[in-house]
């Protein structure tokens, strides 16, 4: 399974697509000294959010670039009945896939956090602590992704794979506020549906310290450590379901 | 090659388009907003504050009215609602320049729900029931209920006993301005602060020249021939105007004026008979100023002289 995990690593970290969205991900987190001057004295703020945002957007872009060939390239070239002749089950290969991704992002995402970190310390003339945990937050929020993109990648092509995990991901970020705003106009059996997806689709709002960030509000420990262990939950549970579906792949 | 070249003639002949704050009029309205917005993230606020700074500079260099500026504020504070600059500069500019102190209020009342721990809601609300609609009791409340929020600072305080006491409008909303000016970084924001101090000392100078002339015509029996008869036994000396311009008195009004509020006036006059000429030659009103301007009607709109912009309604320009 150790060369599986490295084997997955090694590929998607050679790919170009990554060095080009990389590329643009530092781009991005700079852009806001272009655009801070517009902001009439919000330019931190921008700088902030502007940032945080790309790290959570670039790695999304990875993910449904690279996460979604990771197992189709080993399918359609055939490259996975050669591993899956040595003693290796099928759970163990989508483990390791889902494993090797994973190290990607949190390798591209730390590379882009700490230059998002060094950058908006050297703004405000001191080292912003809060932006660690909020960037930690996105590469959890990231991990629920990969566990979703591994998912879809056991029954779809890239393509489709791609589009259900941008699916995904919107309805994610929409569900938890479409509930409250279904509550507010008192449409009560509508909040009922939602609430049944709510438990389906992964909601990432439990990873947002943006508000620990940019306001310096404290958010409670539980929340955080709750947070963490739903993200790590989350993906076990997509990687696991992705396991079984491939195990009963016919291949 | 040809046809690059074509596309780019062909694009250059295109003229621009008129109402630059038209797709505003698609940005969706009320807590629909909250969810759509979601999926893009710690973005979506910054992309609203963008387009509401774009929106109010575009409109105000063109004259316009300003209609989509409550609705952006709106939006911005829902997804946001811990932005307190959002309710700072969106109530100064919804209430002061899109002459809609309600809707300021009703934005900020949401504020007030949703960002608990501010200090800015309430005392904002404090600062349009003072100076916008003049409602003291109700401005004594919101201030009072602001320094019962951490981070308060002193002058909230001398305000709130200030609005109780009905102390003279003038001089607490000098001060309101005053520390607006201060504490902001937003250029815009100390610009329209400055734009109102003047505006206040100049209401107040004109106040003291007249009682001072009113002084003079009752001990004297006769009206001045000139404004330095009034020193130094009525006034002091003469202000400076804080426009640049200067105090005369004016006979047939019998009171002291100033040769900005002249110019205003002036202005307004030719603006609104433009305005007439615009309606003979196309059968209807421009639905902005700097319509006047596109369609060649006039070569440029007047600076207004105390950096407002014009109250154009309904085919006129009103003080």
């Amino acid at each position: 399974m150790r060369e599986v995990i490295l084997n997955s690593y090694r590929e998607a970290i050679r790919d170009r697509v990554l060095l080009v969205v990389l590329a643009f991900g530092v781009a991005m987190i700079f852009s806001s000294l272009i655009i801070g001057p517009l902001t009439l004295g919000e330019e931190i703020r921008l700088a902030k959010d502007i940032g945080l945002g790309s790290i959570l957007f670039f790695g999304l872009l990875i993910i449904l670039f690279i996460g979604n060939r990771v197992l189709y390239r080993e399918l359609n070239e055939k490259t996975c009945y050669l591993i899956l002749t040595r003693p290796i089950t099928r759970f163990q290969f989508i483990a390791g896939k889902a494993i090797g991704l994973f190290l990607t992002i949190l390798v591209t995402s730390l590379i882009l956090g700490i230059i998002f970190i060094s950058y908006i310390s050297l703004l405000t003339g001191s080292l912003q602590i809060t932006a660690f945990l909020a960037v930690i937050g996105v590469i959890f929020q990231l991990t629920m992704l990969v566990g979703i993109v591994i998912l879809a990648a056991t029954f779809l092509n890239p393509f489709l794979g791609s589009l259900f995990t941008i699916f995904v991901y919107i309805f994610g970020q929409m569900i938890p506020r479409a509930i409250l705003l279904a509550k507010f106009y008192k449409h009560l059996a509508i909040a009922r549906i939602l609430s049944i997806f709510h438990y389906i689709f992964p909601d990432l709002t439990y990873l947002d310290f943006r508000e620990l960030l940019i306001y310096n509000n404290p958010i409670p420990l539980e929340r955080i450590l709750f947070g963490f262990s739903y993200a790590i939950c989350y993906s076990l549970v997509m990687v696991l379901v992705a396991g079984l579906i491939f195990e009963r792949k016919d291949l | 090659m040809l046809l690059m070249l074509a596309t780019f003639l062909f694009q250059r002949s295109i003229p621009p388009i008129y109402h630059h704050s038209e797709p505003l009029a698609f940005l969706p309205s009320g807590p629909m907003v909250e969810v759509t917005t979601a999926p893009l993230g710690p973005i979506s606020p910054e992309i609203i504050w963008l387009a509401a700074i774009q929106y109010y500079g575009e409109e105000k260099i063109s004259g316009g009215k300003f209609e989509f500026l409550t609705q952006v504020f709106d939006v911005l504070t829902r997804i946001d609602p811990l932005f307190d600059h959002a309710y700072q500069f969106g109530s100064i500019v919804i209430a002061d320049e899109g002459r809609s102190p309600e809707q300021a209020i009703r934005i900020l009342k949401r504020g007030l729900v949703k960002n608990p721990s501010s200090w800015i809601p309430p005392f904002y609300i404090g600062f349009v029931f003072y100076i916008h609609l003049r409602d003291f009791a109700k401005a004594g409340k919101y201030f009072e209920l602001a320094t019962r929020r951490s981070g308060a600072p002193e002058y909230v305080y001398r305000l709130a006993a200030f609005a109780y006491k009905k102390v003279r409008l003038r001089k607490g909303s000098i001060l309101i301005w005053s520390k607006i000016y201060q504490n902001t970084d937003n250029q815009t924001l100390k610009e329209a602060a400055l734009r109102n101090i003047r505006c206040l000392i100049l209401e107040e100078y004109l106040e003291y020249l007249n009682k001072g002339l009113q002084r003079f015509e009752r001990e004297k029996g006769r009206k001045p021939e000139h404004i330095s008869e009034l020193i130094p036994e009525y006034i002091d000396s003469i202000p400076t105007e804080p426009f640049g311009g200067a105090f005369k008195y004016d006979s047939s009004r019998d009171s002291f004026i100033s040769t900005t509020y002249l110019q205003i006036e002036k202005i307004i006059a030719y603006l609104n008979n433009k305005l007439h000429v615009f309606k003979q030659k196309f059968g209807y009103y421009p639905e902005r100023l700097d319509e006047l301007v596109a369609k060649g009607v006039i070569d440029f709109i007047p600076p207004h002289p105390l950096g407002r912009i014009y109250n154009y309604r309904f085919g006129r320009v009103i003080r």
